[in-house]
Protein backbone atom coordinates (compact mmCIF):
# COMPACT_ATOMS: atom_id res chain seq x y z
CA UNK A 1 0.00 0.00 0.00
CA UNK A 2 3.24 2.84 0.67
CA UNK A 3 3.79 2.33 -3.05
CA UNK A 4 0.44 3.77 -3.95
CA UNK A 5 0.65 7.58 -5.01
CA UNK A 6 -1.81 8.93 -2.39
CA UNK A 7 -3.18 11.16 -5.35
CA UNK A 8 -4.38 8.16 -6.31
CA UNK A 9 -6.10 6.29 -3.45
CA UNK A 10 -8.14 10.36 -3.36
CA UNK A 11 -9.40 9.95 -6.64
CA UNK A 12 -10.24 6.48 -6.31
CA UNK A 13 -12.36 7.29 -2.95
CA UNK A 14 -13.59 9.94 -5.18
CA UNK A 15 -15.27 7.43 -7.40
CA UNK A 16 -16.63 5.27 -5.45
CA UNK A 17 -18.25 7.79 -3.30
CA UNK A 18 -19.99 8.90 -6.82
CA UNK A 19 -20.67 5.18 -7.06
CA UNK A 20 -22.57 5.05 -3.33
CA UNK A 21 -24.42 8.15 -4.76
CA UNK A 22 -25.59 6.51 -7.78
CA UNK A 23 -23.61 7.72 -10.32
CA UNK A 24 -21.18 5.11 -12.98
CA UNK A 25 -19.95 8.14 -14.90
CA UNK A 26 -16.24 7.16 -13.35
CA UNK A 27 -16.06 3.61 -13.43
CA UNK A 28 -14.22 3.67 -16.42
CA UNK A 29 -12.15 5.81 -14.68
CA UNK A 30 -11.69 3.01 -12.20
CA UNK A 31 -11.21 0.02 -14.40
CA UNK A 32 -8.47 1.79 -16.79
CA UNK A 33 -6.62 1.70 -13.24
CA UNK A 34 -6.97 -2.18 -12.97
CA UNK A 35 -4.51 -2.62 -16.18
CA UNK A 36 -1.05 -3.93 -14.57
CA UNK A 37 0.76 -3.00 -17.24
CA UNK A 38 0.56 1.08 -16.82
CA UNK A 39 0.36 0.65 -13.17
CA UNK A 40 1.75 -0.86 -9.79
CA UNK A 41 0.41 -4.28 -9.37
CA UNK A 42 -0.96 -3.32 -5.93
CA UNK A 43 -2.82 -0.22 -7.25
CA UNK A 44 -4.05 -2.68 -10.36
CA UNK A 45 -5.81 -5.01 -7.70
CA UNK A 46 -7.09 -2.37 -5.73
CA UNK A 47 -8.87 -1.18 -8.61
CA UNK A 48 -10.41 -4.28 -9.43
CA UNK A 49 -11.66 -4.58 -6.25
CA UNK A 50 -13.64 -1.58 -7.09
CA UNK A 51 -14.37 -1.87 -10.19
CA UNK A 52 -16.02 -5.44 -9.30
CA UNK A 53 -18.34 -3.73 -6.39
CA UNK A 54 -19.13 -0.80 -8.92
CA UNK A 55 -20.14 -3.15 -11.40
CA UNK A 56 -21.49 -5.53 -9.14
CA UNK A 57 -24.09 -3.10 -8.01
CA UNK A 58 -24.43 -1.53 -11.44
CA UNK A 59 -25.63 -4.90 -12.44
CA UNK A 60 -27.63 -5.44 -9.59
CA UNK A 61 -29.47 -2.16 -10.61
CA UNK A 62 -30.01 -3.21 -13.87
CA UNK A 63 -31.87 -6.61 -12.90
CA UNK A 64 -34.07 -4.34 -10.26
CA UNK A 65 -34.79 -2.62 -13.13
CA UNK A 66 -35.35 -5.66 -15.64
CA UNK A 67 -37.44 -6.56 -12.42
CA UNK A 68 -39.65 -3.44 -12.31
CA UNK A 69 -40.29 -3.61 -15.84
CA UNK A 70 -41.39 -7.16 -15.99
CA UNK A 71 -43.74 -6.36 -12.57
CA UNK A 72 -45.27 -3.57 -14.68
CA UNK A 73 -46.11 -5.49 -17.95
CA UNK A 74 -47.15 -8.75 -15.97
CA UNK A 75 -49.60 -5.61 -13.67
CA UNK A 76 -51.11 -4.63 -17.06
CA UNK A 77 -51.25 -8.19 -18.19
CA UNK A 78 -53.35 -8.72 -15.02
CA UNK A 79 -55.34 -5.46 -15.69
CA UNK A 80 -56.05 -6.29 -18.66
CA UNK A 81 -57.44 -10.46 -17.72
CA UNK A 82 -59.39 -8.44 -15.09
CA UNK A 83 -61.09 -6.31 -17.97
CA UNK A 84 -61.55 -9.77 -19.89
CA UNK A 85 -63.46 -11.14 -16.46
CA UNK A 86 -65.82 -8.28 -16.05
CA UNK A 87 -66.67 -8.34 -19.55
CA UNK A 88 -67.01 -12.23 -19.54
CA UNK A 89 -69.10 -12.00 -16.41
CA UNK A 90 -71.16 -9.29 -18.16
CA UNK A 91 -71.47 -11.27 -21.07
CA UNK A 92 -73.08 -14.16 -19.15
CA UNK A 93 -75.42 -12.32 -16.91
CA UNK A 94 -76.71 -10.47 -20.22
CA UNK A 95 -77.19 -13.87 -21.80
CA UNK A 96 -78.96 -15.50 -18.84
CA UNK A 97 -80.80 -12.62 -18.42
CA UNK A 98 -81.99 -12.26 -22.63
CA UNK A 99 -82.99 -16.23 -22.12
CA UNK A 100 -84.49 -15.97 -18.83
CA UNK A 101 -86.28 -12.44 -19.26
CA UNK A 102 -87.54 -13.81 -23.05
CA UNK A 103 -88.95 -17.05 -21.48
CA UNK A 104 -90.52 -15.44 -18.78
CA UNK A 105 -92.22 -13.38 -21.03
CA UNK A 106 -93.43 -15.79 -23.41
CA UNK A 107 -94.85 -17.54 -20.47
CA UNK A 108 -96.92 -14.70 -19.68
CA UNK A 109 -98.30 -14.10 -23.27
CA UNK A 110 -99.24 -17.81 -23.63
CA UNK A 111 -101.26 -17.46 -20.28
CA UNK A 112 -105.32 -16.84 -20.56
CA UNK A 113 -105.49 -13.98 -18.63
CA UNK A 114 -102.47 -11.98 -20.37
CA UNK A 115 -104.27 -13.16 -23.82
CA UNK A 116 -107.42 -11.51 -22.85
CA UNK A 117 -105.98 -8.13 -22.01
CA UNK A 118 -105.66 -5.91 -25.33
CA UNK A 119 -102.50 -4.15 -24.47
CA UNK A 120 -100.28 -7.35 -23.34
CA UNK A 121 -101.19 -8.31 -27.25
CA UNK A 122 -98.32 -6.03 -28.96
CA UNK A 123 -95.55 -8.26 -27.00
CA UNK A 124 -96.91 -11.24 -29.52
CA UNK A 125 -95.54 -9.64 -32.06
CA UNK A 126 -92.20 -10.81 -33.65
CA UNK A 127 -90.57 -7.45 -32.29
CA UNK A 128 -89.97 -8.84 -28.91
CA UNK A 129 -86.50 -10.71 -29.19
CA UNK A 130 -85.20 -7.48 -30.42
CA UNK A 131 -86.78 -5.00 -28.34
CA UNK A 132 -85.68 -7.53 -25.39
CA UNK A 133 -82.54 -7.78 -26.19
CA UNK A 134 -81.52 -4.81 -27.74
CA UNK A 135 -81.95 -3.25 -24.16
CA UNK A 136 -79.92 -6.13 -22.91
CA UNK A 137 -77.28 -5.87 -25.58
CA UNK A 138 -77.27 -2.21 -24.71
CA UNK A 139 -76.26 -2.75 -20.76
CA UNK A 140 -73.51 -5.04 -21.92
CA UNK A 141 -71.94 -2.27 -24.41
CA UNK A 142 -72.00 0.54 -21.62
CA UNK A 143 -69.95 -2.17 -18.89
CA UNK A 144 -67.79 -2.92 -21.41
CA UNK A 145 -66.31 0.23 -22.37
CA UNK A 146 -65.51 -0.74 -25.79
CA UNK A 147 -66.02 1.26 -28.66
CA UNK A 148 -68.61 0.39 -31.50
CA UNK A 149 -66.04 -0.68 -33.82
CA UNK A 150 -65.42 -3.93 -31.35
CA UNK A 151 -68.91 -4.54 -31.96
CA UNK A 152 -68.28 -5.09 -35.82
CA UNK A 153 -69.80 -1.32 -36.40
CA UNK A 154 -66.78 -0.38 -39.11
CA UNK A 155 -66.41 0.44 -42.61
CA UNK A 156 -63.16 -0.90 -42.23
CA UNK A 157 -62.59 -3.49 -44.73
CA UNK A 158 -66.07 -2.93 -46.24
CA UNK A 159 -65.38 -3.89 -50.13
CA UNK A 160 -64.01 -7.01 -49.50
CA UNK A 161 -67.12 -8.12 -47.30
CA UNK A 162 -69.64 -6.54 -49.90
CA UNK A 163 -67.77 -8.62 -52.21
CA UNK A 164 -67.69 -11.95 -50.13
CA UNK A 165 -71.15 -11.52 -49.01
CA UNK A 166 -72.54 -10.92 -52.47
CA UNK A 167 -70.93 -14.33 -53.35
CA UNK A 168 -71.73 -16.09 -50.36
CA UNK A 169 -75.36 -14.87 -50.73
CA UNK A 170 -75.62 -16.10 -54.00
CA UNK A 171 -74.98 -19.88 -53.33
CA UNK A 172 -77.49 -19.72 -50.13
CA UNK A 173 -80.11 -17.88 -52.34
CA UNK A 174 -79.03 -20.42 -55.26
CA UNK A 175 -79.38 -23.73 -52.71
CA UNK A 176 -82.80 -22.77 -51.68
CA UNK A 177 -84.15 -22.11 -54.89
CA UNK A 178 -83.15 -25.47 -56.18
CA UNK A 179 -84.52 -26.82 -52.88
CA UNK A 180 -87.56 -25.60 -53.81
CA UNK A 181 -87.50 -26.96 -57.15
CA UNK A 182 -86.75 -30.04 -55.84
CA UNK A 183 -89.10 -30.34 -53.56
CA UNK A 184 -92.06 -28.36 -55.66
CA UNK A 185 -90.87 -31.70 -58.32
CA UNK A 186 -91.19 -34.66 -56.08
CA UNK A 187 -93.37 -32.83 -53.60
CA UNK A 188 -96.45 -30.85 -55.14
CA UNK A 189 -98.95 -28.78 -53.19
CA UNK A 190 -95.88 -27.98 -50.50
CA UNK A 191 -95.39 -24.86 -51.58
CA UNK A 192 -98.08 -22.42 -53.04
CA UNK A 193 -96.89 -21.89 -56.32
CA UNK A 194 -94.30 -23.81 -58.34
CA UNK A 195 -92.28 -20.77 -59.56
CA UNK A 196 -89.27 -20.13 -57.77
CA UNK A 197 -90.01 -16.59 -57.42
CA UNK A 198 -93.36 -15.12 -56.65
CA UNK A 199 -94.32 -11.13 -56.22
CA UNK A 200 -97.09 -12.01 -54.93
CA UNK A 201 -95.02 -11.95 -51.10
CA UNK A 202 -93.65 -8.53 -51.58
CA UNK A 203 -95.06 -5.89 -48.65
CA UNK A 204 -93.48 -3.49 -46.69
CA UNK A 205 -91.30 -5.62 -44.66
CA UNK A 206 -89.03 -6.09 -47.79
CA UNK A 207 -88.12 -2.47 -46.81
CA UNK A 208 -88.26 -2.37 -43.25
CA UNK A 209 -86.15 -5.55 -43.36
CA UNK A 210 -83.16 -3.24 -44.34
CA UNK A 211 -83.37 -2.02 -40.96
CA UNK A 212 -84.54 -5.16 -39.20
CA UNK A 213 -81.74 -7.05 -40.66
CA UNK A 214 -78.51 -4.97 -39.57
CA UNK A 215 -79.70 -5.04 -36.49
CA UNK A 216 -80.38 -8.48 -35.81
CA UNK A 217 -76.75 -8.65 -37.13
CA UNK A 218 -75.73 -6.14 -34.72
CA UNK A 219 -77.07 -8.18 -32.20
CA UNK A 220 -76.03 -11.47 -32.68
CA UNK A 221 -72.52 -11.39 -34.45
CA UNK A 222 -71.38 -7.61 -33.76
CA UNK A 223 -72.14 -8.15 -29.70
CA UNK A 224 -72.62 -12.19 -28.32
CA UNK A 225 -70.21 -13.66 -31.40
CA UNK A 226 -67.86 -10.93 -31.39
CA UNK A 227 -67.64 -10.62 -26.94
CA UNK A 228 -67.39 -14.57 -27.02
CA UNK A 229 -64.62 -15.02 -29.68
CA UNK A 230 -63.07 -11.80 -28.15
CA UNK A 231 -63.47 -12.95 -24.68
CA UNK A 232 -62.77 -17.12 -25.22
CA UNK A 233 -59.70 -18.21 -24.23
CA UNK A 234 -59.67 -21.52 -26.58
CA UNK A 235 -57.86 -22.92 -29.63
CA UNK A 236 -61.38 -23.31 -31.37
CA UNK A 237 -62.78 -20.02 -30.00
CA UNK A 238 -63.83 -18.70 -32.97
CA UNK A 239 -66.31 -21.75 -33.51
CA UNK A 240 -67.38 -22.13 -29.99
CA UNK A 241 -68.87 -18.58 -30.54
CA UNK A 242 -70.98 -19.27 -33.25
CA UNK A 243 -71.71 -22.30 -31.87
CA UNK A 244 -73.28 -20.65 -28.86
CA UNK A 245 -74.25 -17.86 -30.76
CA UNK A 246 -76.42 -19.87 -33.55
CA UNK A 247 -78.06 -22.10 -30.17
CA UNK A 248 -78.79 -19.08 -28.44
CA UNK A 249 -80.56 -17.39 -31.39
CA UNK A 250 -82.04 -20.83 -32.86
CA UNK A 251 -83.55 -20.82 -29.47
CA UNK A 252 -84.71 -17.07 -29.18
CA UNK A 253 -86.82 -17.87 -32.53
CA UNK A 254 -88.36 -21.02 -31.48
CA UNK A 255 -91.77 -18.88 -29.84
CA UNK A 256 -92.55 -18.68 -33.67
CA UNK A 257 -91.80 -22.07 -35.00
CA UNK A 258 -89.46 -24.56 -34.79
CA UNK A 259 -88.48 -24.20 -38.41
CA UNK A 260 -87.63 -20.12 -37.72
CA UNK A 261 -85.49 -21.77 -35.09
CA UNK A 262 -83.92 -24.14 -37.44
CA UNK A 263 -83.82 -21.61 -40.47
CA UNK A 264 -81.85 -19.24 -38.02
CA UNK A 265 -79.91 -21.81 -36.50
CA UNK A 266 -78.44 -22.56 -40.20
CA UNK A 267 -78.25 -19.39 -41.26
CA UNK A 268 -76.33 -18.38 -38.48
CA UNK A 269 -73.30 -20.29 -38.68
CA UNK A 270 -72.87 -18.49 -42.27
CA UNK A 271 -73.04 -14.92 -41.18
CA UNK A 272 -71.36 -16.63 -38.15
CA UNK A 273 -68.48 -17.52 -40.26
CA UNK A 274 -68.11 -14.39 -42.62
CA UNK A 275 -68.37 -11.91 -39.29
CA UNK A 276 -65.86 -14.27 -37.92
CA UNK A 277 -63.51 -13.58 -41.11
CA UNK A 278 -64.57 -10.03 -41.54
CA UNK A 279 -65.04 -8.34 -38.49
CA UNK A 280 -67.77 -5.95 -39.67
CA UNK A 281 -70.93 -5.58 -40.38
CA UNK A 282 -71.37 -4.57 -43.51
CA UNK A 283 -71.27 -7.74 -45.22
CA UNK A 284 -73.66 -10.00 -43.11
CA UNK A 285 -76.20 -7.36 -43.15
CA UNK A 286 -76.26 -7.50 -46.22
CA UNK A 287 -76.75 -11.35 -47.06
CA UNK A 288 -79.29 -11.07 -44.36
CA UNK A 289 -81.17 -8.68 -45.78
CA UNK A 290 -80.26 -10.40 -49.41
CA UNK A 291 -81.18 -14.04 -48.24
CA UNK A 292 -84.04 -13.50 -45.90
CA UNK A 293 -86.10 -11.34 -48.47
CA UNK A 294 -85.19 -13.94 -51.19
CA UNK A 295 -86.73 -16.65 -48.72
CA UNK A 296 -89.38 -14.73 -48.72
CA UNK A 297 -90.29 -14.01 -52.40
CA UNK A 298 -89.57 -17.92 -52.47
CA UNK A 299 -92.23 -18.58 -50.32
CA UNK A 300 -90.51 -20.04 -47.51
CA UNK A 301 -91.97 -17.44 -44.93
CA UNK A 302 -95.10 -19.35 -45.12
CA UNK A 303 -93.32 -22.54 -42.96
CA UNK A 304 -92.13 -19.92 -40.34
CA UNK B 1 -2.77 -8.33 -1.15
CA UNK B 2 -5.51 -10.20 0.59
CA UNK B 3 -8.89 -10.19 -0.53
CA UNK B 4 -8.10 -10.32 -4.16
CA UNK B 5 -11.10 -11.02 -6.55
CA UNK B 6 -9.41 -13.88 -7.97
CA UNK B 7 -9.47 -15.59 -4.93
CA UNK B 8 -13.23 -14.49 -3.75
CA UNK B 9 -13.73 -17.60 -6.58
CA UNK B 10 -13.18 -20.93 -5.89
CA UNK B 11 -11.07 -21.13 -8.61
CA UNK B 12 -7.08 -21.54 -7.92
CA UNK B 13 -6.11 -17.80 -9.23
CA UNK B 14 -3.96 -17.50 -12.46
CA UNK B 15 -1.72 -14.43 -12.23
CA UNK B 16 -2.58 -11.38 -14.18
CA UNK B 17 1.16 -11.55 -15.68
CA UNK B 18 0.65 -14.99 -17.11
CA UNK B 19 -2.43 -14.29 -19.05
CA UNK B 20 -1.09 -10.87 -19.96
CA UNK B 21 1.33 -12.69 -22.45
CA UNK B 22 -1.19 -14.85 -23.54
CA UNK B 23 -2.88 -11.74 -24.79
CA UNK B 24 0.26 -10.37 -26.51
CA UNK B 25 0.07 -12.80 -28.76
CA UNK B 26 -1.97 -10.74 -30.85
CA UNK B 27 -5.11 -12.57 -30.46
CA UNK B 28 -8.34 -11.55 -32.14
CA UNK B 29 -12.14 -11.42 -31.51
CA UNK B 30 -14.02 -13.12 -33.81
CA UNK B 31 -17.55 -13.15 -35.38
CA UNK B 32 -19.54 -14.82 -37.83
CA UNK B 33 -23.19 -14.78 -38.72
CA UNK B 34 -25.24 -18.04 -38.75
CA UNK B 35 -28.58 -17.28 -39.82
CA UNK B 36 -29.88 -14.41 -38.36
CA UNK B 37 -27.56 -14.84 -34.99
CA UNK B 38 -24.64 -12.95 -34.78
CA UNK B 39 -21.72 -15.07 -33.27
CA UNK B 40 -18.99 -13.81 -31.27
CA UNK B 41 -15.95 -15.94 -30.02
CA UNK B 42 -14.53 -13.88 -27.04
CA UNK B 43 -10.75 -13.18 -26.54
CA UNK B 44 -8.67 -15.72 -24.37
CA UNK B 45 -8.55 -12.81 -21.90
CA UNK B 46 -11.12 -10.13 -21.41
CA UNK B 47 -9.25 -7.42 -19.58
CA UNK B 48 -8.34 -3.83 -19.40
CA UNK B 49 -6.10 -3.69 -22.27
CA UNK B 50 -8.43 -6.50 -24.57
CA UNK B 51 -11.96 -4.71 -23.34
CA UNK B 52 -11.66 -2.08 -25.67
CA UNK B 53 -11.14 -3.82 -28.70
CA UNK B 54 -14.20 -5.85 -27.82
CA UNK B 55 -16.35 -3.39 -26.58
CA UNK B 56 -15.89 -1.37 -29.93
CA UNK B 57 -16.80 -4.61 -31.67
CA UNK B 58 -19.88 -5.07 -29.94
CA UNK B 59 -20.69 -2.26 -30.18
CA UNK B 60 -20.45 -1.79 -34.25
CA UNK B 61 -22.56 -5.39 -33.83
CA UNK B 62 -25.24 -3.82 -32.06
CA UNK B 63 -25.50 -0.61 -34.02
CA UNK B 64 -24.94 -2.66 -37.63
CA UNK B 65 -28.70 -4.02 -36.40
CA UNK B 66 -28.05 -7.59 -34.78
CA UNK B 67 -30.45 -8.74 -32.57
CA UNK B 68 -29.38 -11.89 -32.05
CA UNK B 69 -26.01 -12.49 -30.15
CA UNK B 70 -24.23 -15.51 -28.88
CA UNK B 71 -21.09 -14.99 -27.28
CA UNK B 72 -19.07 -18.20 -27.21
CA UNK B 73 -16.86 -18.07 -23.91
CA UNK B 74 -15.26 -21.17 -24.96
CA UNK B 75 -11.78 -19.57 -25.41
CA UNK B 76 -11.93 -17.23 -22.43
CA UNK B 77 -9.80 -18.08 -19.54
CA UNK B 78 -9.88 -14.69 -17.43
CA UNK B 79 -12.35 -11.46 -17.31
CA UNK B 80 -11.84 -8.57 -15.15
CA UNK B 81 -13.86 -6.13 -13.96
CA UNK B 82 -13.57 -4.18 -17.30
CA UNK B 83 -14.65 -7.27 -19.28
CA UNK B 84 -18.18 -7.39 -17.49
CA UNK B 85 -19.02 -3.88 -17.52
CA UNK B 86 -18.31 -4.06 -21.83
CA UNK B 87 -20.70 -6.99 -21.36
CA UNK B 88 -23.19 -5.25 -19.37
CA UNK B 89 -22.92 -1.96 -21.58
CA UNK B 90 -23.72 -4.45 -24.62
CA UNK B 91 -26.30 -6.28 -23.29
CA UNK B 92 -28.02 -3.36 -21.86
CA UNK B 93 -28.18 -1.86 -25.78
CA UNK B 94 -29.02 -4.95 -27.10
CA UNK B 95 -32.04 -5.28 -24.72
CA UNK B 96 -32.98 -1.87 -25.71
CA UNK B 97 -32.94 -2.27 -29.03
CA UNK B 98 -35.56 -5.34 -28.80
CA UNK B 99 -32.76 -7.73 -29.01
CA UNK B 100 -31.59 -10.98 -27.22
CA UNK B 101 -27.98 -11.92 -25.79
CA UNK B 102 -27.03 -15.64 -24.65
CA UNK B 103 -23.29 -16.15 -23.87
CA UNK B 104 -22.39 -20.01 -23.92
CA UNK B 105 -19.29 -22.36 -23.44
CA UNK B 106 -18.19 -20.48 -20.08
CA UNK B 107 -14.82 -21.80 -18.39
CA UNK B 108 -15.11 -22.85 -14.74
CA UNK B 109 -13.19 -19.45 -13.58
CA UNK B 110 -15.17 -16.90 -16.06
CA UNK B 111 -18.53 -18.69 -14.96
CA UNK B 112 -18.11 -18.23 -11.13
CA UNK B 113 -16.74 -14.03 -11.94
CA UNK B 114 -20.41 -13.82 -14.09
CA UNK B 115 -21.72 -15.84 -10.79
CA UNK B 116 -20.38 -13.56 -7.99
CA UNK B 117 -20.98 -10.45 -10.26
CA UNK B 118 -24.66 -11.03 -9.97
CA UNK B 119 -24.69 -11.64 -14.25
CA UNK B 120 -26.51 -14.71 -14.54
CA UNK B 121 -29.44 -13.06 -13.46
CA UNK B 122 -28.74 -10.55 -16.59
CA UNK B 123 -27.92 -13.44 -19.28
CA UNK B 124 -28.81 -16.00 -20.08
CA UNK B 125 -26.19 -18.54 -19.75
CA UNK B 126 -25.77 -21.77 -21.54
CA UNK B 127 -23.59 -24.78 -21.39
CA UNK B 128 -23.18 -25.45 -25.09
CA UNK B 129 -23.21 -23.30 -28.19
CA UNK B 130 -26.33 -25.39 -29.46
CA UNK B 131 -28.29 -24.97 -26.52
CA UNK B 132 -27.57 -21.12 -26.97
CA UNK B 133 -28.15 -21.21 -30.28
CA UNK B 134 -31.70 -22.91 -29.76
CA UNK B 135 -32.70 -20.43 -27.12
CA UNK B 136 -31.22 -17.79 -29.59
CA UNK B 137 -33.69 -19.45 -32.79
CA UNK B 138 -36.55 -19.56 -30.03
CA UNK B 139 -36.62 -15.90 -30.11
CA UNK B 140 -38.99 -14.38 -32.72
CA UNK B 141 -37.15 -12.13 -35.53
Amino acid sequence: MENINPEIIKALTEHANKIVAGSYEDVDKILSLTDKTENSPELAELAETFGMMSVKIEAREYALEQTIEELKKKNAHIAALNNVRVQLSSLFVSIVLLVSSYTFALGVIASEFVLKQHFFKIFTRYPIVEIISIFIILRMMFVSKLSLKDFGVTLTGWKRSIVESLIVSAVFIGLLAYFKHWVCAHHSGVFKENHIFSLSYFNISYVTYILIAPLQEFVARGVVQGSLERLLDTRYKGFVAILVTSFLFGALHMAHSLNLAIASFISSWVWGWMYCRQKNLTGVSLSHFLVGNAADLMGYWTFF
Amino acid sequence: MSGNVLEMVDINPITVHDFNEVTLQGIKMETKNEGDVTLVLVNPRFDPITSKEIETKLTAIVDGGAKKLLCDFSSTEYISSAGLRVMLSAVKKLQKSGGKMVLSCMQPFVSSVFKMAGFDQIFEICETKEQAMASLKRVSP
